[in-house]
Order: C-alpha cells, then structure tokens, then sequence
C-alpha cells in the first residue's frame, strides 16, 4: 500500500482495515480460491475503462445491448460480465439476469462472494483516488481451499439473493447481535465472511452498520458532523442511481 | 433535497464542497480531484477530506450492494427511504 505517499495523512485503524481486506481478498474464500478472488480484483480496476460497459450504460436496455467487455483476467465471459455489471451498472441489476447466472452455472453464493470482491476493491481504490494516493497492487495470491459452506438458514426473503434471518441462531448468528439489522447488512449474509469484511470496511470508513440510523455527533470522533456524513453517502448514491 | 440533487440548498455546512468532492472523485477526473479537494481542505480542514473520502469509498460498496441483491428498503425506515427516493426522482 502507498498510504504514506499520498498528499494527506491517512489514519492508522483504516490502514490496518484496508492491509487486513487486501490480504483476505488474496486468500480462499467460502466458495473461490484466492487466484479466482485476485482475478476478479484484476478484472474491478479493469470495468471502469470498459468501452462496451461505456456504451451499454447509455443503452436503454443493458440486456440487449451487442459486443463484449474489455477483459483484463482470466475470468469467464460471465463472471466477467459479473464484475463489469456491478461496478458500471448495477442499479440495473435484476432478478431475472441473477436467476439466468443461476441456470447457467454460477451459484448464488459464488454471485455473492463476487460481489463482495468487487465492493470490497472498490471502497479501497475510491478511497485512494479521492486523496491522490497511488492505487495499491493487487496482492498475488495465496494458496487455500474454499470452505464451501453455505448457511443451513439462508432462505430467499424478499432480496435478489438468498440470505439469513435476521433471527438466526445459527453457527453464524454472531453476525446479528444487534437489535437493529438493517437490510444492508444481511444482504451478504448468504456468504458470512463477506459480511464481516465489509462490516470492518464500515466500522473504520464510517460507522458500524448497526449504528447508522441511531448514532449522533457525540458517538463518532470525525472530522465531519454527521450531516455532512449523511450528504456524502446519499450523493454517492445518487450518483450510482441506488435508492437505498 | 437540493443539496443532494444539485449541490445547492438546505443548510448543512460547506455541502455544495463536499457534494464538489463526491462529483469529483466519481468522475475519475484527477484535476478536478485535486481542485475539489484543495476547496474542502481549505475550508474544514485535512482531517474532513480524509473522512468525507472515506465516506465516499465506503458508499460505493453499500450502493453497489444494495442494488446487485435487490434488497428491499428497512421497515424502520421506509417511509422516510420512499419519500427521498422520490424527490429524487427514483420513484
């Protein structure tokens, strides 16, 4: 990482979070090893200079639009596919693209742990970008072997995805502890370790998921009141054309 | 809702330079990166920047998730996640 060469200081607990994420990015997942987790970070830096991504952002259907990504990894034309759609399009993401990824062979579980790759590379290079620094190497891979295991209580619930209850007194109930579990956070639940790497990406970027929609100025030490925080984080929403 | 739609309005402090920045850092474009940046430094300080960039890369991950599972919006919050998806012209 360049955090020590850039124009700003960077503080020391997001350091260690984004060290900690690059490292977890290298190494087997639920469902992926680490080469294919690596690729796919390859392939997140790649989808932003994607021409066909470009033009097909601008189609009126980006589900029949012709022509084929720029890749940069070994990554299958789907999975590519994957990644390209949700850094440059995914407020357009739908059940019926995730259901066809199903039929044709991606497990929805395998979508997930994409999907946190990609988000995951993209929190640590937009931070990069917004303070100048040079965007970190991509960590080679380490050896490992995915556990693949699924949640015994993942259910489809009203998301695109399977996910947990938020009740769950499961082998991964840790996860809800809180009275509060916001959509947000379970969201990711069908792969657990995808939760807990974005819930360290939050507590250190921002404030625990939990706390979002109850904390106050006098729970948080940043710079930034949490108006300004909140004005932020809804323009980049805009931006991205999320709701919510 | 203007100050979330076009960077004027409402009365949270310095937001048109922090809606400045978010623009900027989304466009890539590093000279208006830096340009943005230099604004809010002058005006609230090192430590903000730092903090509003963290808040920005954090919400590139939280959009993109909330889209590519298709969630639904929190009962605790609806109501009020509805009406400001509407004035942004979501709805």
């Amino acid at each position: 990482m360049n955090y020590d060469n850039g124009d700003l200081p960077v503080r020391k607990d997001l350091k260690e979070t984004h060290l900690e994420i690059w490292r977890g990015i290298a190494s087997a997942g639920t469902w992926l090893d680490g080469e294919k987790r690596v690729e796919i970070a390859r392939e997140t830096r790649q989808a932003g200079n994607c021409q066909f991504c470009i033009a097909r952002k601008e189609a009126l259907s980006p589900y029949s639009y012709p022509g084929g990504h720029e890749t940069v990894s070994t990554l299958c034309s789907v999975e590519a596919d994957v990644v390209h759609r949700i850094v440059t399009d995914s407020s357009r993401i739908t059940q019926k693209w995730i259901d066809g990824l199903q039929e044709g062979g991606l497990d929805d579980a395998c979508y997930v742990e994409m999907m946190g790759v990609v988000s995951q590379v993209l929190v640590m290079d937009n931070f990069c970008v917004a303070l100048g620094i040079p965007l970190t190497k991509i960590p080679d891979p380490f050896s490992g072997v995915p556990s693949r295991a699924r949640p015994a209580s993942a259910i489809k619930d009203g998301a695109f995805v399977a996910w947990i209850p938020a009740a769950d007194k499961g082998p991964d109930s840790d996860l809800f502890k809180s009275r509060l579990v916001a959509n947000m956070y379970r969201a990711m639940s069908l792969v657990p370790d995808t939760v807990r790497a974005s819930e360290a990406l939050m507590a250190a970027h921002y404030v625990p998921y939990n706390k979002v929609p109850i904390y106050t100025d006098a729970d948080h030490d940043r710079a930034l009141g949490k108006s300004q925080m909140e004005l932020v984080a809804a323009r980049v929403s805009y931006l991205n054309g999320c709701l919510y | 809702m203007d100050i979330i739609k076009h960077g004027v309005g409402d009365n949270v402090p310095s937001g048109e330079l922090l809606v400045a920045f978010v623009d900027a850092t989304l466009s890539k474009k590093v000279d208006a990166i830096v340009l943005a940046r230099t604004r809010l430094c002058d005006v609230l300080g090192v430590s903000a920047v730092h903090d509003a960039a963290a808040v920005i890369a954090m919400f590139q991950l939280n959009s993109r998730v909330a889209d590519a599972c298709g969630i639904p919006l929190d009962t605790f919050a609806e109501k009020e996640q509805r009406q400001l998806g509407a004035e942004l012209g979501f709805a």
